[in-house]
């Protein structure tokens, strides 16, 4: 995906279980959270967002639909798609969620296994520091 | 976004041979791929839609408009590719080219010395003259030179050589590109799907075992591998279908939670279009 | 529409069309210099009967050769009605050419008689008679089985029409209460049978293709 000069990368994995059209849609949020695809810039048309990564149409057209349902996009007939301006709110919520989600998983990982949550704390403020 | 092509309730008879209740619709914006085996119907189906067939009941709509009572008007959209062999051999090109361009009222002169010249054609040569694949991109300029919507092509590029239909399969995106609306056309050469195709339709013995968009069939199957021993009468029926050797099993399936949850030691990978399509037909309707 | 559609039958027999330029040139001359007691209509009606045969013959031939390219044409716009039309306008155009030739000839040669427009519309109802049965047996049931009909009428009119002549020479039959009738009465009464077979014909070869399968 190519636009003004900012080159994102939308890799697919063809071995991982999860269905292209969603792993394609979750690169995309990730774009627009981390701020690689800026507010209120365009997002390619269709069909050349198709050709360019290889996966048909209706897969991406379907990607389109669901991010603009989910308010990351919106489309201006015969203008084209654009990423939401105005939406930190909802951004930023997102944002958290999505580290809420990845935390409930590490959560219950560590009941599974028998950590405590002191022990997890622990492991988080080493883990954060090397980064 | 409308359909581009809606069939609905073909049924023609022969006598070794009929279509049973065909239907299938193509969205706009798509490339749609029409699979089977030789025989299955895939150009009988063609055959009816483009009006070449009489006496077939069921309606086909195009463009949202009933091909009976529109028939000139819809022709004129539509570009077709027929399989080899349909022009005068005796004819040239050129000859054979002003015969056909005058049927349709959007000609494009422009165009077609475009494609002529991009093919390296050349209009006085005899079309008897020509290889398979030339008479294929004459037969593709002809369809793209009077600004058709819609490209219908019965197995272009069967008997080609893997140049030649990478070469079609670019110019099919071309198309969609600089304003084509849909393309259908019929192989059973399924690794060309692969790169171009958005739906699949396959029909098998006259009847429509499938209509699905690409990326989702090859999202939702998988083809399972494992031990024989692990197979029962209950978990065969996960599966399309299931072929077995000495060494174990391999089937197409599209319950894969399911068949891990009944055998949790399988190896699963992502079919290929022909697997599916066999799954589909080994299955039966 | 139409035209480009008889356009096509000339050029599926480009091969033979100088030979057909010839007959229509030969045919008449070989009777003024062979047969010249037998004039006019007769010869007229060879040039026209085999002119038309060959011709006609020779495209459908060649039509059967390539079945599928009346597919294209007809998956193309051109309705299958005008296809259909455009036999009939070949066959009348061909004719025209006859008729032009030979009164060109009749004017040059002196051996060669004129014919009035009483022949002509004879030899016109003739034809259209043939090839009114021939086409729509031709689209119903194709070249192949229909060949024959081109020969027996190549023999029937090579031998019968001098073999009739012979006969009305004998025979003195009564044409007096013809003759009081006008021309113009005649003439009327030919083209429009002409017209009419014409008609019946076309229609039935449009009805017998609409439903073919191609």
């Amino acid at each position: 995906m190519r636009k003004a000069g900012e080159h994102v990368k939308i890799l697919i994995s063809n071995s991982s279980d999860k269905p292209l059209y969603q792993q394609i849609k979750e690169q995309i949020i990730d774009a627009i959270l981390k701020g690689e695809l800026a507010e209120g810039n365009p997002l390619p048309s269709i069909r050349s967002f198709a050709n360019d990564i290889k996966v048909s149409v209706l897969t991406i057209r379907r990607v389109y639909d669901e991010l603009e349902q989910e308010g990351f996009t919106t489309s201006q007939v015969g203008l084209g798609t654009f990423v939401s301006t105005g939406n930190l709110e909802l951004l930023r919520d997102s944002k958290r969620h999505m580290v809420e989600r990845k935390m409930q998983e590490l959560i219950d990982m560590a009941k599974n296994l028998n950590i405590t949550k002191d022990e997890l704390n622990a492991m988080m403020d080493i883990l954060y520091e090397e980064e | 976004m409308g359909n581009i092509l809606e069939v609905v309730g073909l049924n023609k008879s022969y006598k070794n041979f009929s279509l049973a209740d065909v239907s299938f619709t193509l969205p706009e914006d798509c490339i749609t791929g029409f699979i089977g085996i030789n025989g299955a119907g895939k150009t009988t189906t063609i055959r009816t839609i483009l009006g070449l067939i009489q006496g077939a009941s069921g309606t086909i709509k195009i463009f949202g408009k009933d091909i009976e009572k529109n028939e000139r008007e819809l022709k004129n959209r539509i570009g077709v590719v027929p399989d080899d062999g349909r022009f005068y051999d005796e004819l040239t090109m050129a000859e054979m080219k002003s015969i056909i361009a005058p049927a349709y009222s959007k000609w494009s002169e422009k165009d077609y010395k475009e494609y002529m010249d991009r093919f390296s054609l050349n209009p006085k040569q005899k079309i008897a003259t020509l290889s398979k694949g030339m008479r294929m991109k004459f037969a593709l300029t002809l369809a793209l030179s009077h600004g058709a919507e819609l490209l219908i092509m019965d197995e272009p590029t069967s008997g080609l050589d893997p140049l030649i239909r990478s070469q079609l399969l670019e110019i099919m995106r071309d198309y969609m590109k600089r304003g084509g609306k849909g393309v259908f056309f019929s192989t059973h050469i399924t690794s060309d799907l692969d790169k171009v195709a958005d739906m699949l339709i396959l029909i098998h013995d006259g009847k429509i075992l499938f209509e699905q968009e690409k990326d989702a069939l090859m999202d939702g199957f998988r083809l399972v591998k494992g031990d024989i021993k692990a197979l029962n009468a209950e978990n065969r029926n996960l599966f399309l279908s299931v072929r077995e050797n000495e060494f174990g099993f391999a089937g197409i399936t599209d319950k894969l939670a399911e068949v891990r949850r009944s055998i949790p030691d399988v190896l699963a990978e992502k079919p290929s279009i022909e697997d599916i399509m066999l799954g589909y037909i080994e299955r039966g309707a | 529409m139409l035209l480009h559609l008889v356009k096509k039958d000339f050029l599926l027999v480009k091969k033979y069309v100088c030979f057909m330029m010839l007959l229509a040139i030969g045919v008449p001359l070989f009777f003024a210099w062979r047969v010249p007691a037998i004039g006019g209509v007769v010869s007229f009606i060879y040039t026209v009967t085999f002119t038309e045969l060959i011709i006609c013959q020779s495209v459908a031939a060649e039509e059967s050769k390539y079945p599928k390219a009346a597919a294209l044409l007809c998956s193309a716009p051109y309705p299958r009605g005008t296809f259909v039309m455009a036999k009939y306008a070949f066959f009348l155009l061909l004719f025209a050419y006859c008729y032009i030739v030979y009164t060109l000839m009749a004017l040059i040669v002196p051996g060669i008689d004129a014919i009035d427009l009483t022949m002509v519309l004879s030899v016109l109802l003739f034809g259209m008679i043939l090839y009114g049965i021939f086409l729509p047996l031709y689209f119903k049931y194709g070249a192949e089985k229909t060949k024959f009909f081109f020969m027996i009428c190549i023999f029937a009119i090579s031998f019968g029409v001098p073999m009739l002549y012979q006969s009305f020479a004998n025979i003195s039959i009564d044409f007096s209460m013809l003759a009081s009738i006008p021309a113009a009465i005649i003439n009327t009464g030919l083209a429009f049978a002409s017209i009419i077979v014409w008609g019946v014909s076309q229609g039935a070869s449009i009805l017998i293709f609409s439903k073919k399968d191609l």
